[in-house]
């Protein structure tokens, strides 16, 4: 129960904190324009910025995953009497902890190899590290992952009143 | 080498676990690591792809302009200026017959030239315009219907999130896209206008007539207060924003993410002279995440599926069946246009597109349509899904914003069958007229 | 036995090099496989990208996502920093065939450049491959280097630095955006071969081209994954190292034919102009403390990079290429 609290605490808090992070990247791009009309180019702006991508997307599936934003047909197995219905939501669920766990086990390599190298974007400009982004995606699949088996266990066992997302 | 058997697989697992109610973005991934082990028989090959892409897939400038865009229209909408506007047209119309659905119907097109996603109008509209009509004895169907069918407008005019993700999948300039959204999205408007009042002409009812006292009327179209300075402050800021945002991507200040960016921020700061409270504030930003990171995860995972369809072969053997099958164009047209309106009966549209597309687009062009045209054909056919049962995204958005409980799903769904009409047919108009999705682009870029 | 490869790179077919490993590296290792041996060939095609984007191909070989690729070592600037060494000397050759042929002549003396890919990457070099020259297309028109002074213009990766020193103000872009960019006036210029000027259509935002001759560069490379070339058998091998040297040299033979070709295309749309000698020199000699700079931050990574650079000018000058200004590297 409470490493549930725990991991419901920082899911949301990456959420926020993610987004107020794409929040702040419109300044960005609007400074960006301004001092490029004033004949300033700024450096580097893109490649933040799309670095930026991957660690918001990353830091919001834990989130996506928890609050059932995650996309989904769901009007078939709605027809279905409710112990097959059941069995295969709980089966849906650990397939997608599934590939998590997967693609969070595959991302370290990639990303060990990145931060030994100094791998960055930006030739030329503003070098931009790549390495936080790889270590992003390691840390949210595995949170995501964390939260589908969490999803399971609540669906397999009724639990969805006692563990709640708030 | 294509091998059918892998090809089976890999499609025909993706089918069976999206219907099966798996996460899309999880049956993408599922079958997508399968099939390259099949195709490459060792599992650090499957880790490989699936780590590459994760990394590599959405590392790109362009993709920001998704959430960037949905700032913008989370920050407009909640500033009351839609409000306004809407108040304005309806007071402005107030001898038309079923002026309250045309309010609703003008309104969502000007809502959409700051939105990018259609759930926002639908959500906006079922607030602002839903108590109106219902207070004006609209048949419930009826007012729902305008709503759901016309917030289709906010996808089909720029900025858009389909058009968006159609330009990165077919790497196609998103800023000619956007204009060559914006007759056909006038065009679609006016023929739900001409719906609308052909309706109200020929059964009264179902805009309030005959069911309230014409005093009543009177009486309530005076009850909304407003200035007419507050109605202008709204529109000349809805409309500098427009202009500056469509206006720079179009005339060479910036392109689609910056303009996004720049039109989040000034987005803000007007909502913020209109009085956008912090909780407002924070809100915006909230559902700009929750929206926003589902359609990107789903963008990686939709990558990692093209990826491993390239890898099997299975997109060059459906182009070249396609091709050698001796179908005439509009065979294979029609034939696209059935699988993209039944996947949108069971499918969200984004999913449609990042299933569909990368495999389509191809034939299209072979078989000879103008890529610009086949992008709003398909956007119009795939968008009508929202609308139709049993998954209508829009349906149950207007059905979650209005918090009436005496209106069923079914209801909806029922009084928005002729605006996903009005869509098909808008979009076979297109087909037979491409310079409608054409002309703008040629004459502007 | 059939051997199926997964081949691709991160750019269209419209790119020659690209182009050429459709319609020359695969038809010809395919033919010369089947006729010599008892073995056949396979290819699962992925161009433009669809398997691997332009940044993935060093890493897409290594980890056997597919097995042959075809690469740019300007999205390589932190795993293979020193092979972009003629970028890095301005002003070089603009003959492509010529440029392969330096190429070759530092290669062959510096086994560094060929054995980190087996040791380090996992994969086994092929080919190198060469590209059409540089110039300079703007959207207005210029005469003295003092014009460009503080007009924005687009370079990709290094190649920006070639700009710092003329007094312009440098913007970082890619190819996929050039033409919305420029016709958005994001910057007025563009440092581009001849072929993304006619073939993304460039000319109508920047309707002047000037051929300044920065140089064409031998910085891309054809590599195969380690564990998929040692499970081939030995006649194969042979057959395809044939195969990729013929690559190799088609590559010089047919970015200097298109090269011409495309220049005389520009000349018939729009006004193409040769750069007055005097102003290529000034902005060599604007340049000259870079090679120097660039040398000893890459030896400060290990790399011999001074031995590599002054093979490039000691070996442009065996071959007949007078440098407009000779660079010096201590
Ligand atoms: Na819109
Ligand atoms: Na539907």
């Amino acid at each position: 129960m409470f490493l549930i609290k725990v991991t419901d605490r920082l899911t949301k808090l990456l959420m926020i904190l993610a987004a107020a992070w794409a929040f702040i990247l419109c300044f960005f791009i609007l400074a960006d324009i301004i001092f490029r009309a004033l004949n300033m180019p700024l450096q580097g702006t893109k490649e933040i910025v799309a670095n930026s991508v991957v660690m918001i997307v990353f830091l919001q599936l834990g989130f996506a995953v928890r609050s059932g934003s995650m996309l989904q047909a769901d009007f078939l197995i709605d027809a279905f009497n409710p112990t097959l219905r059941k069995f295969i939501v709980v089966l849906g669920l650990l397939l997608g902890a599934a590939f998590f766990l997967f693609l969070m086990k595959a991302g370290i390599k990639p990303a060990v190899r990145s931060f030994a190298n100094g791998e960055f974007d930006g030739e030329g400009a503003l070098r931009v590290p790549v390495w936080p982004a790889r270590f992003t995606i390691i840390f949210g699949s595995g949170l995501a992952a964390f939260n589908y088996l969490l999803l399971a266990v609540i669906e397999a066992f009724g639990l969805s009143d006692r563990l709640k997302f708030r | 080498m294509f091998d059918f058997g892998t090809a089976l697989i890999v499609i025909g697992g993706l089918l069976g676990l999206v219907l099966l109610g798996v996460h899309v973005a999880v049956a993408l991934g599922i079958s997508s690591a399968v099939g390259i082990y099949l195709v490459t028989g060792k599992m650090r090959i499957v880790e490989a792809t699936v780590a590459s892409t994760a990394a590599e897939a959405l590392r790109d400038f362009t993709f920001a302009v998704i959430p960037l865009f949905m700032l913008m229209g989370e920050f407009i909408g909640r500033s009351g200026a839609i409000t306004d506007v809407y108040n304005g047209i309806n007071r402005g119309i107030r001898r038309l017959p079923g002026r309250l659905a045309i309010a609703t119907v003008l309104g969502n097109t000007i809502f959409s030239f700051v939105t990018g996603v259609s759930i926002a109008s639908a959500a906006a509209f079922s607030r602002i315009a839903y108590p109106e009509m219902k207070a004006f004895n609209y048949r419930r169907g009826f007012a729902l219907g305008a709503i759901a069918g016309s917030s289709c407008l906010g996808m089909l005019i720029p900025p858009s999130v389909l058009m968006i993700v159609w330009g990165i999948l077919t790497e196609q300039s998103i800023g000619r896209l956007f204009l060559a959204g914006v007759l056909p999205g006038i065009l679609l408007a006016s023929l739900f206008l001409g719906y609308i009042i052909v309706s109200a002409i020929m059964n009264p009812e179902v805009v309030g007539e005959n069911r309230s006292g014409s005093q009543q009327r009177e009486a309530a179209a005076d009850r909304v207060e407003m200035s007419t300075g507050q109605f202008l402050s709204s529109m000349t800021g809805v409309f500098g924003i427009i202009l500056a945002v469509l206006g720079g991507i179009w005339f060479g200040i910036f392109t689609p993410t910056e303009g996004a960016g720049a039109g989040a921020a000034l987005a803000l700061l007007f909502a913020m002279t209109k009085g956008l409270t912090w909780p407002q504030f924070m809100q915006a930003v909230y559902a700009v995440g929750k929206t926003a990171a589902p359609i990107l995860i789903l963008l990686f995972c939709a990558a990692l599926y093209s990826r491993t369809l390239a890898m099997t072969g299975v997109t060059t053997a459906i182009r070249e069946y396609f091709i050698s099958s001796g179908l005439e164009a509009w065979q294979v047209l029609t034939v696209i246009l059935l699988i993209w309106f039944i996947l949108g009966m069971v499918i969200d549209s984004i999913s449609i597109m990042l299933l569909t597309v990368p495999i389509v687009e191809p034939i299209a062009v072979a078989f000879g349509f103008d890529r610009l045209s086949f992008a709003i054909v398909g956007i119009l056919a795939i968008e009508a899904g929202l609308l139709t049962p049993p998954f209508g995204l829009l349906v149950y958005t207007v059905k979650a914003a209005i918090e009436d409980p005496e209106v069923g799903v079914q209801e909806i769904f029922l009084s928005s069958i002729p605006y996903w009409g009005i869509m098909l047919f808008a979009a076979i108009l297109l087909i037979a007229f491409p310079q409608i999705a054409n002309w703008l682009p040629e004459t502007l870029m | 036995e059939e051997i199926t490869l997964r081949i691709g790179s991160g750019h269209p077919p419209g790119v020659v090099y690209a182009g050429l490993m459709i319609d020359y590296f695969q038809p010809e290792l395919k033919r010369r496989v089947e006729e010599r041996t008892d073995h056949t060939i396979n290819f699962v095609e992925g161009y433009s990208g669809s398997i691997v984007k332009v940044t993935e191909v060093l890493e897409g070989v290594q980890d056997g996502i597919i097995d042959i690729g075809g690469m740019c070592y300007c999205f390589e600037p932190s795993n293979l920093p020193l092979h972009a060494f003629q970028v890095m000397m301005p002003f070089g050759t603009m003959d492509p065939v010529q440029s392969l042929q330096i190429a070759q002549d530092v290669y062959a003396e510096v086994p560094y450049l060929t054995d980190v890919f087996p040791q380090k990457f996992n994969q086994v070099l092929l080919s190198r491959i060469a590209d059409g020259g540089y110039n300079l297309g703007t959207s207005f028109s210029w005469e003295k280097l003092a014009d460009l002074k503080d007009q924005k213009i687009a370079g990709a990766g290094l190649n920006l630095n070639w700009l710092k020193y003329a007094g312009v103000s440098p913007v970082q872009s890619s190819l996929a955006t050039a033409y919305t960019e420029m016709n958005t006036n994001v910057y007025e210029g563009w440092i581009m071969f001849p072929s993304a000027w006619v073939n993304l259509k460039l000319y109508e935002p920047g309707p002047y081209y000037t051929l300044i001759g920065f140089g064409s560069m031998t910085w891309h490379g054809l590599t195969i994954n380690q564990d998929t070339y040692n499970e081939l058998p030995d006649d194969v091998k042979e057959i395809l190292h044939e195969v990729a040297a013929d690559y190799e040299e088609q590559t010089g033979i047919v970015n200097q034919k298109e090269y011409a070709r495309l220049v005389e295309e520009l000349r018939e749309l729009i006004t193409v102009t040769e750069i007055d000698p005097a102003v290529r020199e000034a902005w060599a000699e604007s340049l000259k403390d870079w090679p120097q700079q660039m040398a000893d931050d890459l030896e400060g990574q290990g790399l011999p990079a001074k031995q590599v650079l002054n093979l490039v000018l000691d070996k442009a000058e065996d071959r007949g290429y007078n440098w407009p200004v000779r660079y010096e590297i201590k």
